[in-house]
């Protein structure tokens, strides 16, 4: 399937701004949520994305092109784990007490992080090395973006210290350090992102932008919409007309959407 | 029967009282974007159910073997994620060779595989020293907390969207991550404390 | 928002409000003053937030929809008279920026904006939000309150005396919700208004009343157990109030019923696991996000059988 080359300059605006990771795309969500409650960890986990990212995508463009999909999707674990391994055993060598719970839990999850295999799946196995590289090192820098600013508006709300320096913030919220506050402030985050590029970059948000999708259901009168929450992330098929309920099941296939086969392997 | 009682309980306990999902956001990406599917519910529940128990298993099992010899923590990491490859890739073998699975099958195999909820249900079950029926117990109940969150957010995307009045900037993705925190919070009702914090 | 919308915001919340002047004044009468500032400035938060929301989002403030008013006014009801009067600023100020503005006003909110505020402060501040130890000297049961008395598993043995004073509200608690008999005022008002909406009052309280009775908490009889759950905390004010907001219940009567039945459910459930003194908002928010799942089942099953 040949499909054109977007610039460098289009692929790192729109893999972390305009279709951040997190943020739009909804992917990779678990370290920001569960995780990133100081600035401390939240560095530490951006730079535990950053390498998984940068490493599976440009390792999936360069050499799995040519495999089927589901082996694909089990060599991302295994690269995953293959790039947390020796960050943690570095980790576990240097510090001196046991490490921390957010280590030991969160940080070998980054293995199975979905915002790198939603890049895999939708750009790195379908362009070339260097611009997959690219999109990674956008998807890296979208997602340590929100991971910092998270990590520090909830040590700052939640704690009232900075990088473990004290603050004079005479209340404190316990919730900014739970997982539903970092969900809120997400929204918020979402929200001003979506300000940002619609007046920024009006242009690019216009053609591929996170939609909530209505589709018309067969019974009308009782029901008459289907949600449909998915990203158009440099979509190969052009818009479609809502779909009759017989066809619900072949609109998974043909969504662009890292978990339904469609490209290569429906032309077979 | 205490085993049994043991299982039904911590699998009510990660479904309800500390739903995986919301109240630990594990797992959350993928239970967002799989809310979009109602159909692939009742199959993404047994998968994920099947990849947890069968992961926390086998590591249960390494674990017991090897907890004699004092090894690194990076080691653990690295055998839990093997171990999760393992079981994916041996059962999608199985869905592919024996069952002729669809590609849609394989796909909800794929999402159930790499996920981050599957990944942590074994350094979970070890870090609060799960027993045996314990670790199958939350496996269980993993997969039933995911579409439990799933299907909550499906809902709310829907009514989310039929909702006209909704500010522009807050439309889509905005809108569905406040949505999901203050369901959180309505969790956070069952117990006050979470497991890691 | 269409001028339907609006007219109907006007209605409902007006209703509700005049519901509140009961409540309210009950507060007045037993903790004076402190009862007043507390609703104003609570009220007054939520009417600034909302004008301040509204401007950053380029739309038309309108205080006659009054549903920044009733989240305002509710959240000072349900809270302790002698809370430090940032709690309460707090409270109101998530539930309209957070759970209102975001969705677009009170009547498209998809959780009950005041439960939500509520409950992100019982997260936030728990000790000062369950801290009745304000105006004690008549009070039935001094400074605690009867929902951290069931919490403790503590009883009290009913006589026609401190039967009145439970009833009446004369006991440690919330400002403005313990009278179950203005509650039940607020029902006749409600019924009168819209009796639609009680099915849903009706189908909480039962179950609760019914969950108290065969699950006591306490060591005593089964219709003490009840009286003492129903008096408790703000479940009624919750179940009068909250389970009838119009946006987030269902449409049709038994979904109304059924709605209901969930909502007190997982409100027993929570008050049996005991992560807090008084969990009903958290069990409002889930009851609003479990009645949408509720409205999925029978419409999956009738598009089936073709």
């Amino acid at each position: 399937m040949k499909e054109k080359s977007p610039s460098a300059k289009e692929v790192l605006i729109k893999g972390a701004l305009i279709h951040n990771p997190i943020l739009i795309q909804c992917a990779g969500l678990c370290p920001v949520v569960a995780a990133a409650t100081s600035l401390k960890n939240a560095a530490l986990l951006a730079a535990a994305v950053s390498l998984t990212t940068i490493f599976t995508c440009v390792f999936a463009s360069a050499l799995l092109k040519k495999i089927q999909r589901w082996i694909r999707m089990g060599i991302y674990l295994i690269l995953g784990t293959a790039v947390i391994f020796p960050l943690i055993f570095l980790l576990e060598s240097q510090s001196k007490s046991e490490l921390s719970l957010v280590l030991k839990i969160f940080l070998p999850l980054i293995a199975v992080n979905s915002a790198t295999a939603v890049h895999c799946e939708q750009f790195s196995v379908k362009n070339t090395v260097k611009l997959a590289f690219y999109d990674a090192v956008a998807v890296s820098i979208g997602s340590s973006a929100v991971l910092l600013i998270c990590g520090a508006v909830r040590e700052i709300i939640g704690y009232s210290s900075i990088a473990g320096h004290r603050l004079n913030i005479p209340t404190t919220f316990r919730s900014a350090a739970l997982p539903f506050g970092c969900f809120i402030i997400l929204g918020f985050l979402a929200a001003i992102l979506k300000w940002i590029s619609a007046y920024r970059y009006p242009n690019l948000v216009a053609d591929s932008e996170t939609i909530v999708r209505v589709k018309p259901k067969k019974d009308e009168i009782k029901d008459t919409v289907e949600v449909e929450v998915f990203d158009e992330f440099w979509n190969e098929e052009p818009e479609e007309a809502p779909l009759e309920i017989d066809e619900y099941d072949e609109i998974f296939d043909s969504l662009d959407n890292i978990f339904d086969f469609s490209g290569e392997e429906d032309e077979k | 029967m205490k085993i049994a009682y043991d299982l039904l309980l911590t699998a009510l306990y990660a479904v309800f009282v500390q739903n995986m999902v919301m109240s630990f956001g594990l797992g959350s990406s993928e239970a967002i974007r799989a809310s979009s599917k109602p159909g692939r519910f009742i199959s993404l529940a047994a998968m994920i159910s099947g990849f947890s128990v069968a992961t926390s298993v086998i590591c249960k099992l390494i674990d017991m073997f090897i907890s004699s010899i004092g090894f690194s923590y990076a080691v653990r990491v690295a055998i839990y994620g093997g171990v999760l490859a393992g079981v994916y890739f041996v059962s999608a073998f199985f869905a592919i060779v024996l069952f002729k699975a669809s590609k849609r099958t394989m796909g909800t195999l794929g999402i159930s595989a790499l996920n981050t909820l599957v990944l942590a249900v074994p350094f979970i079950n070890n870090t609060a020293s799960y027993s045996f029926a314990d670790s199958i117990g939350s496996g269980i109940g993993s997969g039933i907390a995911f579409v439990l969150a799933a299907a909550l957010i499906n809902r709310g995307a829907r009514r989310l969207a039929e909702n006209k009045d909704i500010p522009a900037v807050f439309k889509g993705t905005p809108a569905m991550f406040i949505y999901v925190g203050i369901l959180s919070l309505a969790f956070s009702g069952f117990a006050d404390s979470t497991l890691f914090s | 928002m269409t001028e339907s919308k609006n007219y109907r915001s006007t209605q409902v919340f007006g209703d509700y409000l005049i519901m509140l002047i009961a409540p309210f004044a009950l507060a007045f009468i037993y903790y004076g003053a402190s009862a007043f500032y507390i609703t104003a400035v609570s009220v007054a938060t939520a009417v600034i937030c909302d004008a301040a929301a509204s401007a950053v989002l380029g739309k038309r403030f309108r205080l006659k929809n009054l549903d920044s008013i009733f989240t305002g006014a509710a959240i000072a009801m349900m809270m302790p008279a002698g809370i430090a009067l940032y709690v309460p600023v707090i409270a109101t100020a998530f539930a309209v920026l957070v759970a209102k503005a975001p969705f677009g006003g009170g009547i498209n909110a998809p959780f009950v904006p005041a439960a939500a505020g509520f409950a992100f402060s019982c997260v936030c501040f728990r000790e000062k939000i369950f801290d009745y130890s304000f105006v004690t000297d008549a009070k039935f049961l001094g400074s605690s309150s009867i929902a951290s008395m069931l919490a403790k598993g503590n009883s009290v043995h009913l006589n026609s005396g401190n039967l009145i004073d439970i009833l009446c509200g004369n006991s440690a608690g919330a400002m403005g919700t313990g009278c179950i008999l203005i509650m039940l005022g607020c029902c006749a008002y409600l019924f009168v208004k819209r009796r639609k909406a009680l099915l849903s009052t009706l189908g909480f309280v039962a179950v609760c009343a019914v969950f108290a009775f065969f699950f006591p908490r306490v060591n005593a009889s089964g219709l003490t157990s009840v009286i003492l759950e129903l008096s408790s905390g703000s479940l009624m004010f919750a179940a009068v109030f909250f389970m009838t907001d119009q946006s987030t219940m269902p449409q049709s009567n038994l979904y109304g019923v059924l709605y209901g039945v969930i909502g007190g459910l997982i409100c027993m459930l929570m008050r049996l696991s005991g992560a807090y003194e008084e969990p009903v908002c958290f069990a409002v928010l889930l009851a609003n996000a479990f009645a949408r799942l509720l409205e999925y089942i029978p419409k999956r099953k009738a598009a089936e059988p073709k």
